[in-house]
């Protein structure tokens, strides 16, 4: 209102002008928010949204009438002469109308100052300045358009933007813009759902700042675990998207659940033996088993979508993998086969030549580029999907492997489970081994991969170090077991073990063996750190250099799994619990406890013991304990 | 190298390059209007001085320009205002503000850029009662008003533990 009297005395053209058709008002109808718009514009505009079309407050309805002051104002601009009847009944009103309209114009008057001569309309007789325009004491912070706030504003902090709201009362209303909160939202978080919120960003943001406090404080009463109950036996996959999540057991079936709810949505019933991978798509989830199929179902209904099926045969489904930008070609590893399906029609387009492939294939998955990777007991293997003929290149044989998230490397670990290899996705050329916490020098020479064809005694020569001895028998499954994760040792189909590589006379030099170094579990790329689960300790190494970069160390049982973002790490393991680490700087912050270790009467046997598998996302972290998915839900 | 004619508030008229007067994308679009014109065009809302200081701005950018940032990146900061920029923003608050109004009115998103970030960088870290200070902006609020919004803003005091 200070600016009010200041602008009193002056008009200039665009105060008459409709911010709808930026013509002369025809008609005009000023809103609570002191915005003006032509009768005719604002109906139109109504008809979208009942919303103020240039500053997007809500209005009530009905609209008012025509604003009768503006509207002399205007014909009298437009050179109509108006018999000023009632000026004075109408004082009340006008002068409302005036200083709303005169708040709106504050926003776009820029120079109040007395030596300005703007283009103006001398409509109402400007009153003698009282005082003479100081632009020294004229508070300019507080009197700038509103997209100059918003331009400003976007430099700071939310939490900077908050404090502003205790300036004064015109900050406050500029803290509290929808646009501005929009952006800082969409800055923090891309993929919002700021729906939800009515479209109120701010509370959006809140609510996302509040789950992130909580989950990085983890503190009781921060989060809610909910124990969802259903399968009897073993769970040995789950995966989740958003709000569905699905789950494969040794007990045939896979169950669909309801995050939101908490709930159970769908049992799906197919299966005639144990379901040892699921994967969830937008609208599928898909199932493979022991039972040597693979299944879709319909994340709609839970109805089975269809089956597929290799004709003429028993053995168990190891793999499968879909490609990349392409829903519906799938590869599968059933028994020997690694084959190509058309998922829409269920048939197999492609079979990988089993003459080409070096022994038995137990792991498919993609490049991002689409190449195709094959673990087979005898090698890891790249594959061109357009011309399945032969391999591109083949690698020494690994326990598992990753990709970092460009794609361009490989990271592997070694059969006996005590190295981590990195290799060039591209052409398979090995980048860097690292053992034992140390780095073990590269051997560019005699690595002449890309290998066409395969040979095998060339391909041996990247092979660092004898075979590991055979695997002991495994022990009994209700101990942890050091090394417990894969394959599941009690399925009663045997998963075969890759075979150990034959002894081989050693290339010199070659790297250092320590015997006494405990195996590798797990482990887990991101950008360019690689996490491996050692015993009780998860460590993090750079994948350039391949040196020790932290240790993360609090469990008191082997590590199962490591799951990681930009800021977290999340590790569960054998002793039950799930602690989330600050990734950066290797602190623990809290645990999430997954109920007694005691095994109890009707629970069924568990695989792994402890917590098995996790995921997480913005606001939720997955644990599967046996039987059991625990939710710990942070959104509260 | 044609010249255009501009006339300021105080109706002081300036002879610039139309180059470096199309800089401010309002003369250009209204030059686009108009076509070619021998008179003078009005800017209401700028006075003479700041209008030199707006001309030597964009001047000095015709003759240096700063090469071409990265549109995509989001991230906004504060700390990269060139040094000719910073040396041009050490005016009186009263000049800056006009300035960025200029800015705002010719619509020369570098200047108005430059300046914005100048003024954030003067509120950046101060407390309310501070910002109040240097910007003579008057408190209109009670103490229970105060105290409510700032029971409103507990959100966010957690950040970043």
């Amino acid at each position: 209102m200070s600016s009010g009297d200041i602008c009193l005395k002056r008009y200039r053209m665009y105060d008459f002008q409709c911010w709808e058709c930026f013509e002369l008002y025809n008609l005009p109808v000023t809103l609570f928010c002191g915005h003006s718009f032509c009768k005719g514009c604002l109906e139109k505009a109504l008809l979208v949204e009942q919303k103020c079309p240039f500053c997007r407050q809500h209005y009530d309805l009905p609209l008012p009438p025509v604003d009768l002051e503006l509207h002399k104002k205007v014909l009298k601009l437009k050179g109509i002469e108006v018999v000023d009847d009632n000026v004075n009944n109408n004082n009340n009103n006008n002068n409302n109308n005036n200083n709303n309209n005169n708040n709106n114009n504050s926003n776009n008057v820029d120079f109040n100052n007395n030596d300005i001569k703007p283009m103006e309309v001398d409509i109402v007789k400007p009153k003698p300045a009282q005082q003479p325009f100081n632009r020294f004491e004229y508070n300019y912070l507080a009197n700038l358009p509103m997209l100059i706030y918003l331009d400003l504003f976007h430099y700071f902090s939310p939490k900077e933007i908050v404090q502003f709201a205790l300036v004064c009362k015109k900050f406050k209303t500029i803290t509290e813009d929808n646009w501005l909160w929009r952006y800082k939202l969409n800055q923090f978080c891309p993929f919002n759902d700021a729906e939800k919120y009515n479209n109120n960003y701010k509370d959006c943001y809140k609510s996302y700042v509040k789950v992130g406090n909580n989950m990085t404080k983890g503190a009781a009463g921060t989060f809610k675990m909910t124990a969802l109950r259903g399968h009897s036996e073993y769970i040995t996959s789950f995966d989740h998207v958003n709000n569905t999540l699905a789950t494969g057991s040794l007990d045939n079936t896979v169950k669909v659940w309801n995050l939101a709810t908490n709930t159970l949505a769908f049992n799906c019933e197919g299966h005639t033996a144990q379901v040892n991978a699921v994967h969830l798509s937008s609208h599928t989830c898909t199932s493979s088993s022991l039972d040597s199929t693979i299944r879709l179902w319909d994340l709609e209904n839970g109805d089975s979508l269809g089956v597929l099926e290799r004709a003429k045969t028993t053995e168990n489904v190891r793999s499968f993998a879909y490609q990349p930008y392409r829903s519906n070609t799938l590869v599968s590893a059933i028994g020997s086969n690694v084959d190509v399906w058309d998922v829409t029609n269920r048939s197999i387009t492609a079979t990988v030549p089993k003459a080409q492939l070096t022994g038995v294939p137990y792991k498919v998955s993609f490049t991002p580029s689409g190449n195709l990777l094959i673990n087979t007991s005898e090698s890891l293997e790249c594959w061109d999907m357009r011309r399945l003929d032969r391999a591109i290149y083949k690698l020494p044989s690994a326990h598992s492997f990753q990709l970092n998230a460009t794609g361009n490397t490989i990271v592997a670990l070694s059969t006996n489970q005590r190295s981590i290899c990195t290799y060039n996705t591209a052409n398979g050329t090995r980048i860097g081994t690292h053992s034992n916490n140390q780095l073990i020098a590269d051997q560019p020479v005699g690595n002449p991969h890309p290998l066409f064809p395969p040979e095998p005694e060339v391909r041996v020569t990247t092979n660092f170090r004898p075979p590991p001895p055979p695997t002991p028998p495994q022990p009994p499954i209700h101990a942890p077991t050091p090394n417990g994760h894969l394959p599941y040792p009690n399925l009663h189909v045997p998963y075969p073990m890759p075979v150990p590589h034959p002894p081989i006379a050693m290339p010199v030099p070659h790297p250092p063996i320590f015997s006494t170094d405990s195996p590798i579990t797990h482990f887990r790329v991101i950008d360019n750190e690689i996490y491996y689960a050692q015993q009780n300790d998860v460590h993090a190494i750079s994948i350039d250099g391949l040196t020790r970069l932290r240790t993360y160390s609090n469990h008191t049982a082997p590590v199962n799994q490591i799951q990681v973002n930009d800021k977290k790490l999340v590790t569960c393991s054998q002793d039950n619990t799930i602690k989330v680490w600050n990734k950066d700087s290797g602190e623990r912050l809290y645990s999430l406890l997954g109920g007694s270790l005691q095994q109890r009467e009707g629970d069924p046997i568990p695989v792994v013991v402890g917590c098995s598998d996790i995921r997480f996302d913005q606001s939720r972290v997955i644990g599967s304990f046996n039987n059991i998915i625990r939710v710990y839900n942070f959104k509260i | 190298m044609s010249t255009i004619k501009l006339e300021s508030a105080d109706e002081k008229v300036f002879e610039v390059e139309r180059d470096i007067a199309c800089m401010a994308v309002t003369i250009k679009n209204m030059l686009e209007d108009i076509g070619e014109t021998d008179t003078a065009i009005p800017l209401p809302n700028v006075t003479s001085n700041i209008l030199e200081k707006v001309l030597e701005y964009c001047k000095h950018h015709k003759e240096h320009p700063t090469p071409q940032q990265d549109e995509k990146k989001d991230e906004k900061r504060l700390d990269d205002i060139p040094p000719w920029d910073r040396e041009f923003c050490k005016v009186d608050q009263p000049t800056l503000f006009e300035l960025i109004l200029a800015a705002n009115y010719l619509d020369i998103k570098p200047l108005l850029d430059v300046t914005c970030k100048t003024v954030a960088n003067m509120i950046r870290g101060k407390t309310p009662e501070e910002i109040r200070k240097i910007f003579n902006i008057k408190n209109d609020f009670t103490p229970e008003e105060e105290e409510q919004i700032r029971k409103e803003n507990e959100w966010c005091e957690d950040k970043g533990n």
